[in-house]
């Protein structure tokens, strides 16, 4: 499956964040490595994946449906991304919903 | 919204819009916009398409008609001046050329379409009179798919063109697909630091970012921005 960067899905990623976040870099939780969020791989099917260009972890889930977006960021570490506390973006877990952002 | 103020055809599949974005604030070179059009039946399709225009000129998207795709249909062979439709933006902070007073050589690698924001990079380094060495090498089918063919003379970068389906008789570029031998002709050399764009297809994309690493350059000193499906 052929893969786009992270700068495509940058309108989606400033819904969540609320500003530009593609020259913002984050860590791989698996193997550390660090990157643009502009230089990730980006799959697309029914919702948006987005993995490490070295060692192809699941970085960021996002799934989008009307005007709300269900959120994963749970492969990367200290990108200091926060998704706005808005009422149309939910955050999860590892598939649990926790919206608040309360850290489980 | 975005408002349709002029159109023009660059090939027979590729249109730029020329559009007026009230409140619009400006963008930079390289960035895009997320078009969204909405059918009767409220079916909703969103695609992103580089703006071609430099910083400070009206946002124009040039749009290459994909066959079986939902959106470049309509755009390239139906839009009219004065059309409306839904669009958001501009998007995009990494793949960006700043004309900001570094001397680092600007190296661009086009396929197809994907000189579409390279092309905003060039028109900005034209506009602010900047002296940072530029080359673009570009990939097109044939001389009919080449967009922007009278302005490429006149925009005082060096731009070096391959063909490679089919070269017209005389043609003095390369006739074949960008490799590592090409890469190594065109490119700036590695100890230059050159910042490098690379735009196109998936696999394009791949093959040039592989050839310019095997090459030395930094692999942190190349963008890409890989365009695919529909």
């Amino acid at each position: 499956m052929i893969h786009l960067d992270g700068n495509s899905i940058g309108g989606l990623l400033s819904d969540v964040f609320g500003r530009d976040v593609t020259d913002a870099s984050g860590r791989c939780r698996e193997c550390g490595a660090e990157n643009f969020v502009g230089a990730l791989h980006v799959y697309r099917a029914a919702g948006v994946v987005v993995r490490c260009p070295s060692c192809s972890a699941v970085l960021m889930r996002f799934v989008a449906a009307r005007d709300e977006v269900w959120v994963d960021l749970g492969g990367l570490l200290g990108s200091g991304l926060e998704p706005l506390r808005e009422t149309r973006v939910h955050v999860m877990h590892g598939g649990e919903v926790v919206d608040g952002r309360a850290e489980p | 919204m975005g408002e349709v103020t002029e159109t023009v055809t660059e090939t027979p599949r590729v249109r730029t819009l020329v559009l007026d974005v009230p409140g619009w604030t400006g963008h930079r070179a390289g960035q895009h916009v997320d078009v969204r059009l909405t059918a009767e039946d409220g079916y909703q399709a969103e695609r992103s398409y580089s703006l071609a225009s430099a910083p400070g000129e009206p946002p124009a998207l040039t749009v290459e008609r994909l066959d079986d795709g939902e959106l470049s249909p309509y755009l390239v062979d139906e839009v009219v001046r004065g059309d409306r439709f839904e669009l958001r933006g501009p998007i995009g902070g990494y793949f960006v050329w700043d004309h900001d007073g570094s001397t680092e050589p600007l190296f661009l690698v086009a396929g197809g379409s994907g000189v579409v924001p390279l092309m905003a990079m060039l028109r900005h380094r034209r506009a602010v009179g900047s002296t940072v060495p530029a080359k673009l090498l570009y990939s097109s089918r044939s001389l009919d798919d080449v967009i922007y063919r009278d302005e490429l003379d006149r925009l005082g970068a060096e731009v070096v063109q391959t063909l490679t389906r089919e070269q017209p008789p005389g043609w003095g570029g390369y006739g074949r697909r960008v490799d590592v031998d090409m890469l190594r002709e065109v490119s700036y050399p590695p100890d230059e630091s050159p910042r490098v764009f690379v735009c196109g297809p998936t696999n394009f994309v791949e093959a040039v970012a592989e050839g310019l690493v095997a090459l030395g350059h930094r692999p942190g000193r190349i963008r890409t921005e890989r365009f695919g499906g529909t």
